[in-house]
């Protein structure tokens, strides 16, 4: 096909867009030689790649002649979809990796044979390893299976094996050595060197003359001992593998240094622990191995074996181990170390310092002024010597004799304890370092010392009331951790605005309206009996009783005496997040709107008390929350005002706008809490705030929100339902509604659902 | 004739056969020396981790009767307090369980208090403070307890919390014993005495329920208890086999999110 008439029809299937000219043809260059009907059969799928990304769709024309070349045309379409999907899942690099890796990914599950993706195992694998090994283990797609001991990289996908049960159980079984690693302190130990001194596992193995060889042996030795580990504790597993584990045999090359012949009969022992290697020296040096009872015995044997071995390894001695011991990879193991311990530093001295400010003035005086007192003086001693002088330390931590795990600080003889949260914290460290560095108490003291008598300055420029803004966390899926302080949440009102939005949507919805009012008086009618009542539909038998045994007695017999329908009491307390993000613009953006004008008919006739918040914003120092209706607001002309006023405005940073509701809901008192996010679904950001990141993140915020007792749930106006809304919020926690004349019976269904 | 009925009736509150009882730490020391020093006490503790248990053995080991009262949203002053009835034509006065426990010097339990209404936890304030006293408003009585009175309240922390409820004064005369799962042998050996199967399948039982407790952040609010391996034991030494036992009353039992059933059966088929 000619250039010009493939930029027509690309121009064609790209409108309303208007890509850049030269991107177009330089992607387009590549077709000049192909036939018409191949092109139109390729360019057909560039309506549904396009709107999903650009550079995907560029990618995506890259690679597709290559892929026709051996896949049929009529597979192209499903081709395209898997594609897509993982972009979905992956982004960018997923999708390329799954387009460059035709055969892998998608020719061999033609042909029946079915490898395992990661992909579509990590939703099991995930909850798995978190039971096993611990609740923050994350697993992630790699080219090697490696644990730093936060995060376990697992092959991307695994197709040993024909069928998928057996490669889904080496993925299974690659875990479950992990958690023998971890369980048996592998990474962790900390071996005594020549001088008796403890070191990290990282600097012991620097100090051999062949580290790999002794991290090989290491790691084989561990690997032997977490075998025997296994088949004690999941002999389930361990019957399973048997199998599979005898395919996985490495075949070793036809040298024969020792080194080689040795990591063979390890290879074996790992593979069926009960063999007898024939080779009557290695069985000797093996039997020994097999009794190593820790990491530690495991190190000691290693040394003594690379020492034997380093003179006689060859440059090619084959030392690999069975595929799901995986390999050491120390450095990040230490990394992860370091981090972790700064990290407990970090928070245990900023809530210790919080903490003292919280004391008495009386006592957080005297505290300061200890502390100052012994900072002059450590300073100028300092400059004399390096060893610093302990003065009357004001503050220290003690334990009470008696077994109690609880911790004092020790302030003027005063024994203070401390706080739950601190005490956990406490117990983490000791568990991490064996104790508490004193370092940590005087700069917890020190930074309360100087947080005292800090007042708050006015801002001097503005008359408006300046409002601090909220900071939150944010969840970074990759390093597993908070980004501290990240985010910055503004609340801001919103203007009424006058308009018939209102009355033309109760027009429309009429009919909705009224079956929401049925179903919603339905609702509130389910509600129990409340006894002893001043009046209500019954009498209530048991009061009655007792007033009139109490006149009886002599008393003033009580007046309570009936049964009603308690409907104001139902306790249930609802925030509402609206998406107020620019790709809510459109048909998305006015059923958002409706939608909340049914939602409060509804809420109105139930009566719970509900509060309304919209979301917006761009990049993490300005997520904006916008105040529609407080909880305890009431749904009138201002509020309605607000609720026309609403509009698309820029993006959709979901996780800390989460995070300001589960904030809001803190001081509201309920015995149901529901928060119920109402969206086009997708949370992103200007900046990196998208794709898995942000998914990640929303996730997370919502796990924080349970676990601080909120219930959350979805509604999603979309043309359709996406697989990601289950990952963040779990299933059955959203529904999505492409109309909004659906809405009010799912809604109701919902509500109920929800509320009883 | 008023202390003879409610003799009869606390003598059913009687624990005469000593409860099995498996001590987890100086729990027992703690709640004598807060007992003999007439300080309320406070349970903590996730759901079938051995309160109720716990109390029992308590109070067997002093010879009190335990009076629990599990709390619920419905419950009222006059339920724990007591109140007239008619008996033959005559206004009679019983005795609520707590009046009861306090008159007689027994135990008090109450069950889940973060269930119980705000205004109904009220009457407990007076008692749980240095007071020890009892108002009974409609007898116009004040009840001092008498030494050999405790109260004991338990609630589980992983939902609500009642310590905000309380006032500072109140708060701080609780003793708290923090209950937790058992480590693994013990609480292996728990799950062989009360579920009737051998120690091997046990442990192998605990280790499961020890890896679903491992499920939070995976979105399992809460994990096996030590009450669900029980069951589980039964169901196995009535014969069913272990891995429908556990897909029945653990897997089932704890969630309907289909990625975590699998999760857990993987679990299951990891062990057994
Ligand atoms: N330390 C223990 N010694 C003996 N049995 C125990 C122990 N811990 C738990 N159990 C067993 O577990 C079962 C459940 O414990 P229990 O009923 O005391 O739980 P609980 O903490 O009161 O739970 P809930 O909060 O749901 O009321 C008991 O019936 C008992 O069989
Ligand atoms: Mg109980």
């Amino acid at each position: 096909m000619d250039a010009e008439a493939l930029k027509k029809l690309y121009y064609r299937l790209v409108a309303p867009d208007i890509p850049n000219e030269w991107d177009v043809e330089e992607q387009l260059a590549a077709y000049g030689d192909c036939d018409e009907a191949t092109c139109q059969i390729i360019f057909a799928q560039i309506p549904a790649i396009w709107p999903v990304s650009h550079s995907l769709c560029y990618n995506y024309l890259g690679m597709a002649r290559n892929a026709l070349s051996c896949i049929d045309t009529s597979q192209l379409d499903n081709w395209v979809r898997g594609v897509l999907d993982h972009y979905e899942s992956g982004g960018l690099r997923a999708a390329q990796t799954y387009m460059a890796e035709i055969e892998a990914n998608f020719l061999c599950t033609l042909r029946g044979e079915e490898g395992v993706t990661f992909a579509e195992t990590t939703k099991l694998l995930l909850p798995y390893a978190q039971g096993l090994i611990s609740p923050d283990i994350q697993l992630t797609p790699g080219p090697r299976i490696v644990t730093d001991t936060e995060t376990i990289t697992l092959p991307p996908l695994i197709r040993e094996f024909q069928n998928k049960e057996d490669n889904f159980l080496l993925y299974k079984l690659i875990i479950s050595y992990q958690w023998a690693f971890s369980t048996n302190q592998t990474l962790t130990t900390a071996p005594d060197d020549y001088r008796g001194h403890k070191l990290w596992l990282s600097k012991a193995m620097e100090q051999a003359t062949a580290p790999d060889l002794l991290g090989a042996i290491y790691l084989g030795l561990e690997s032997l001992r977490a075998t025997h580990f296994l088949v004690r504790e999941l002999p389930g597993l361990m019957r399973r593998c048997h199998k599979i584990c005898r395919l996985l045999q490495v075949v070793q090359t036809q040298k024969s240094d020792p080194v080689t012949i040795f990591f063979h009969q390890l290879n074996k022992l790992i593979l069926e622990p009960t063999l007898i290697p024939q080779d009557p020296e290695i069985n000797a040096l093996l039997t020994t191995a097999q009794q190593s009872k820790s990491a530690q015995d495991s190190f000691h044997q290693a040394t003594m074996l690379h020492d034997l071995f380093a003179p006689k390894a060859g440059d090619h001695s084959d030392t690999r181990l069975p595929l799901y011991c995986g390999q050491l990879h120390l450095t990040a193991v230490n990394r992860v170390r370091q981090q972790k311990t700064q990290q407990l530093e970090n928070r245990f001295v900023d809530e210790l310092a919080s903490f003292i400010l919280t004391l008495p003035p009386g006592e957080q005086k005297q505290l300061a002024e200890h502390t100052e007192q012994k900072e002059r003086i450590s300073d100028t001693q300092c400059e004399e010597s390096d060893t610093a002088v302990i003065i009357d330390q004001p503050l220290t931590l003690a334990r009470l004799e008696d077994n109690t795990t609880t911790l004092f600080i020790n302030l003027d003889n005063k024994q203070i304890p401390l706080p739950e949260s601190l005490q956990e914290r406490a117990s983490a460290i000791r568990d991490h370092l064996g104790h508490i560095p004193d370092r940590y108490l005087s700069s917890a003291a020190g930074r309360a010392g100087s947080g005292l008598g800090r007042v708050p300055t006015p801002d001097t420029h503005d008359n408006t009331i300046i409002q601090a803004p909220f900071l939150y966390d944010e969840w970074d899926f990759r390093r597993k951790g908070f980004r501290k302080n990240w985010c910055a949440v503004i609340e801001k009102d919103l203007s009424p605005t006058r308009s018939n939005f209102m009355a033309t949507t109760r027009a429309r919805y009429r009919g909705q309206i009224s079956k929401l009012h049925r179903q919603f008086e339905m609702l509130s009618n389910q509600e129990r009996f409340v006894r002893h009542q001043t009046d209500g539909t019954d009498i209530d038998f048991d009061s009655l009783v007792e007033s009139l045994a109490d006149s009886r007695a002599g008393l003033a017999p009580s007046d309570r005496l009936f049964i009603r329908l308690q409907r104001n009491e139902r306790d249930i307390a609802v925030l509402f997040l609206v998406d107020l993000s620019n790709s809510t613009e459109g048909w998305v953006g006015t059923a958002i709107k409706e939608a909340l004008v049914l939602i409060c008919e509804a809420m109105e006739t139930v009566g719970d008390r509900y509060g309304i918040y919209g979301f917006s914003g761009m990049r993490r120092s300005r997520c904006e929350i916008f105040r529609v209706k407080e909880l305890n607001e009431k749904y009138n002309e201002k509020t309605q005002g607000r609720i026309a006023a609403l509009g698309p405005r820029e993006y959709t940073r979901m996780g800390p706008a989460i995070r300001h509701m589960t904030h809001l809901f803190k001081g509201i008192d309920a015995r149901l809490r529901l928060l119920i996010t109402i969206t086009d679904g997708k949370p992103e950001d200007y900046d990196d705030y998208k794709g898995e990141y942000a998914i990640e993140d929303t996730r997370h915020a919502l796990i924080e929100a349970k676990s601080s007792g909120i219930h959350p749930f979805c509604i999603t106006i979309d043309q359709q339902a996406h697989e990601y809304m289950g990952h963040m919020y779990g299933k059955g926690n959203y529904i999505f509604v492409n109309q909004v004349t659906k809405l009010p019976a799912r809604m109701a269904d919902m509500y109920r659902i929800l509320t009883s | 004739m008023n202390k003879i009925a409610s003799k009869i009736r606390l003598d059913e509150h009687r624990i005469i056969c000593e409860p099995f009882y498996l001590p987890l730490g100086n729990e027992i020391a703690i709640a004598s020396a807060a007992y003999s020093s007439s300080l309320p006490l406070l349970l903590k503790g996730p759901t079938g981790c051995g309160k109720t248990r716990f109390m029992e053995y308590l109070a067997w080991k002093l010879d009190r009767p335990l009076v629990t009262v599990s709390c619920h949203d419905d419950l009222s002053t006059s339920d724990l307090v007591g109140r007239y009835l008619i008996r033959s034509g005559e206004a009679v006065w019983t005795d609520g369980p707590l009046t009861m426990a306090v008159r007689s010097g027994a135990i008090c339990y109450l069950d889940e208090i973060v269930e119980a209404r705000k205004d109904t936890t009220v009457v407990i304030h007076p008692l749980a403070d240095n007071r020890r006293e009892l108002p009974i408003e409609k007898r116009g009585e004040l009840l001092t307890a008498p030494p050999e009175f405790m109260l004991a309240v338990s609630y589980n922390p992983g939902y609500q919390s009642i310590l905000k409820d309380l006032k500072p004064s109140t708060r701080q005369r609780f003793v708290a014993l923090s209950f937790d799962y058992p480590d693994l042998d013990r609480e292996a050996e728990i799950v062989v005495r009360e579920g009737g199967i051998g120690p091997d399948l046990a442990t192998s039982l605990v280790k499961l329920g020890r890896m679903t407790r491992g499920l939070k952040e995976s979105g399992l609010s809460e994990g096996a208890s030590t009450r669900l391996l029980i069951q589980t034991g039964k169901l196995i030494s009535l014969g069913i086999p272990v891995h429908e036992a556990c897909r029945a009353s653990i897997t089932e039992a704890l969630t309907d999110d289909p990625e975590l059933l699998g999760a857990i059966d993987e679990m299951v088929s990891s062990l057994f």
